[in-house]
């Protein structure tokens, strides 16, 4: 069966004001099937957003296609965007109405009329648990409450496609543990394909049966978690805190050296707002990250180096081949960077 | 179409629904209609003059007769310095042929609309039947038409053709007097006699049209030495015009920021077609623009604002208008990037478009210097106000605001073509 969401080849260059030439998006494929849970995992400015944009029609590919159940979204676009849902990253609603005039007006947007409108309007408010709130205005309601209507008004037509680009930032973690819950009962309870973007490793990791890194415009991974891990190899990830703010060149080289099975070793200097002196920075310290495969085998190894080399050692952390080692090992950098 | 009327519904609901706006559409025009309308309140309010200086070097009795032609011709015309006045004083010396130029600069001002200078010569030429040229200055826009230049024309057809009826009499009697081999007449004063009579009669008899032709002529908003529209028949369209620039141009503010939360986007990825979205959008722009035009013109029919003779181009030129605004509101938002940018744009643009077009007095004024008249052509409201004045000052009908009527919707098409094609969702 074809996939639910396909994209081929997408491209997107932006030219800004001054002809500058921004490649946002350099050709991206995607196969999302029917009831799955995709996630587009990247750090800010990697694509995500320019990306849903192009497959949702809201702008043109600079090159490429996406379809959407098989109708594509340039060819197509009004059969294409009828069985989707969108839920922008940010707050798309008209301040000014109430919760369910936006419900209502959107709805008859997507050709909802009568008491079929209102039978949905009054489905998208017990879902999104705000009732007895839809008459007041959106624009007194709190970020979550916004964040739950901003999803309503892409359910109302009942999509077989939802996209939801970053729909956590800038909640507190309650709104945002509902906003989670809320994609698995749209794949559990209405069997929809949902397409999730986000910059946060945890997310993708618990929501998705599928992902899709991607970094300056490019998909650089595509698959499962367990395939996306075994890329790295058994690559532990030790992150150990010492209480010096700078760490000897030999210690790194002897790490790399001198133990079996560590493939990287870098120091990462402490940074600390603007404004702390000095001293606060002595205290703090610095961190030696440690990429090895059984690195837990290798720690006590590890550690008593460390110490040879006249470095006390703060703390330790050791974790297994996740998502971010993923990242990582491709880019060299952290997601959060 | 059900999902654009919902757009359209939508928008004027949440328009309608900041006190902010219902403000600028009812308080601020009607304000502002009674200040304008009191400040610029003419005299009469009727009777429009236009100045025209007359150096006559000829001073004969034919000149004289010129004169007095195109006084009839045009009562509208005050010939300086036949009708001196302390009202309207004119300093041009009676007899004064070095004064040509000193006249022609005060054409260039501004000071006057014309300057016809009759040639000493005049009536001799007349007599002989020879060319000679009338020497005439004004600084009438082609566009909008000269009254003068056709009233001074209209006189010299007139001329024209009773010279050539009295001379064609003589001949006639002269062939008379061959074929008969005899004198008709006693003495050759009574010839005289009977030119003079065919040429009174010729001219008499081609006034009647004439008059009525370069009366028409007249209506086209020209300088005028009364200044034109006074009082309401300035202020109500003229208020109306300026708000309802406004009212379209604060519709960019509206998109950017329909833009920045994001609905329109939202709208985008639903399906809808690009037609119903800018439509929906344009629509209740335009709709905006003739709700103002009805609160100022409602405003107007309280004061008792003669509305003239034909309410369908009235409705027109409104329409042109609110069209035009419309088009370049859309046009605009497809140029400016950020909100502030835009409302600090449409204050300006809105200000000066209406000074400019006429809005706040009447452009026929006669402290306007010319170039404002020729730099005013670049403003929509310059169009709307010259229709406006054609219909509620000088009582045209239709045919008199097609010109501007057109001029407008020409204008819509092409910012229509740019802004539709040029608006992005993001
Ligand atoms: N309209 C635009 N014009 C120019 N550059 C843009 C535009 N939109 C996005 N970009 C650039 O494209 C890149 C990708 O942006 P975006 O898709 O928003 O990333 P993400 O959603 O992953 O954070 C960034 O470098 C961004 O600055
Ligand atoms: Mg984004």
């Amino acid at each position: 069966m074809a996939a639910m969401i396909e994209a081929h080849g997408l491209k997107k260059v932006f030219t800004t004001g001054d002809g500058k030439r921004i490649e946002a998006v350099k050709g991206v494929d995607l196969a999302v099937q029917k009831g799955e849970i995709f996630s587009l995992l990247g750090p800010n400015g990697a694509g995500k957003t320019t990306t849903i944009n192009m497959i949702s029609g809201l702008i043109e590919p600079t090159e490429g296609d996406a379809s959407i159940g098989g109708h594509s979204i340039t060819g197509e676009p009004l059969r294409a965007k009828a069985l989707l849902g969108v839920i922008p990253q940010e707050i798309a609603l008209y301040p000014k109405l109430s919760a369910r005039q936006n419900l209502n007006f959107f709805g008859k947007m997507y050709g909802l009329s009568g008491a079929d409108l209102n039978r949905r309007v009054d489905e998208v408010l017990d879902f999104i648990d705000l009732r007895d709130r839809q008459n007041d205005r959106v624009e007194n309601f709190s970020g979550g409450m916004k964040r739950r209507v901003n999803i309503g008004v892409g359910l109302l037509h009942r999509p077989q496609v939802v996209y939801m680009d970053e729909p956590t930032v800038g909640i507190d973690p309650q709104n945002r543990r509902r906003v989670l819950d809320t994609v698995f009962r749209l794949r559990d309870e209405y069997n929809m394909t949902v397409l999730y973007t986000t910059h946060l490793m945890e997310e993708a990791q618990e929501l998705s049966d599928r992902v899709g890194i991607i970094d300056h415009g490019e998909i650089i991974a595509l698959g499962t978690q367990g395939e996306l891990t075994q890329q790295v190899g058994e690559e532990d990830r030790l992150t150990i805190g010492i209480d010096a703010v700078q760490a000897p060149q030999q210690l790194l080289d002897a790490l790399q050296t001198q133990i079996e099975g560590v493939t990287q070793a870098e120091f990462l200097a402490p940074t600390l707002p603007e404004g702390v002196d000095s001293e606060e920075l002595e205290r703090k310290g610095g961190k030696i990250r440690v990429l090895a495969k059984r690195g837990r085998k290798a720690l006590p190894r590890i550690l008593n180096l460390i110490e040879e080399h006249n470095v006390e050692v703060n703390s330790v952390e050791v974790r297994e081949p996740d998502l971010e080692a993923v990242f990582l090992h491709l880019t060299g950098r952290a997601l959060r960077d | 179409m059900r999902k654009l009327l919902e757009i359209t519904l939508l928008d004027l609901r949440i328009y309608l629904s900041a006190a902010s706006n219902l403000v600028s559409l009812t308080v601020l025009p009607i304000v502002l209609t009674f200040v304008l309308g009191g400040v610029f309140s003419g005299g009469d309010g009727g009777q429009s003059r236009l100045r025209v200086d007359v150096i006559d070097q000829d001073q004969s009795e034919a000149s004289a007769a010129f004169v007095a032609d195109l006084q009839a011709v045009n009562p509208g015309l005050y010939l300086c310095p036949m009708e001196q006045s302390d009202s309207i004083p004119c300093e041009l010396p009676e007899v004064d042929g070095d004064d040509v130029d000193a006249a022609v600069q005060a054409v260039q001002d501004g000071d006057s609309n014309a300057l016809v200078v009759i040639p000493s010569g005049y009536a001799a030429a007349l007599e002989n039947l020879e060319p000679l040229s009338l020497p005439y200055y004004s600084q009438a826009d082609a566009l909008l038409g000269d009254a003068v230049a056709n009233s001074v024309d209209a006189v010299l057809q007139q001329v024209n053709g009773a010279v050539i009826a009295a001379r064609i009499s003589v001949a006639y009697v002269d062939a008379l007097e061959t074929d008969l081999g005899g004198d008709l007449f006693a003495d050759e004063s009574m010839v005289d006699d009977l030119q003079q009579t065919v040429y009174t009669a010729a001219e008499t008899r081609w006034q009647l049209p004439s008059a009525t032709i370069s009366y028409e002529q007249t209506k086209e908003g020209v300088v005028q030495q009364d200044g034109g529209p006074a009082g309401f028949s300035q202020s109500v369209p003229g208020t109306a015009s300026m708000f309802v620039l406004f009212t379209a141009i604060s519709g960019i503010v509206l998109l950017l920021e329909e833009r920045r939360q994001q609905t329109l986007q939202r709208l985008a990825a639903m399906p809808l077609a690009r037609w119903q979205i800018i439509g929906g959008k344009i629509l209740s722009r335009f709709l905006l623009c003739m709700l103002q035009f009805g609160i100022v013109f409602g405003l107007g029919l309280v004061v008792g604002l003669d509305f003239g003779n034909d309410l369908l181009a009235l409705l027109l030129v409104m329409a042109a208008f609110a069209v035009c605004c419309t088009s370049l509101a859309l046009w605009l938002a497809t140029v400016v990037r950020s909100e502030g940018q835009a409302s600090a744009m449409s204050t300006f643009l809105g200000l000066t478009l209406a000074a400019l077009g006429g809005a706040w007095w009447s452009l026929e004024l006669p402290f306007i210097p010319q170039i404002m008249r020729t730099i005013s052509l670049i403003s929509p409201v310059t169009y709307a106000m010259n229709g406006f004045n054609q219909l509620l000052y000088y009582g045209g009908t239709l045919v008199d605001v097609l010109v501007p009527v057109g001029i407008l919707l020409a204008v819509s098409a092409v910012f229509f073509f740019f802004g539709i094609r040029n608006f992005k969702y993001v």
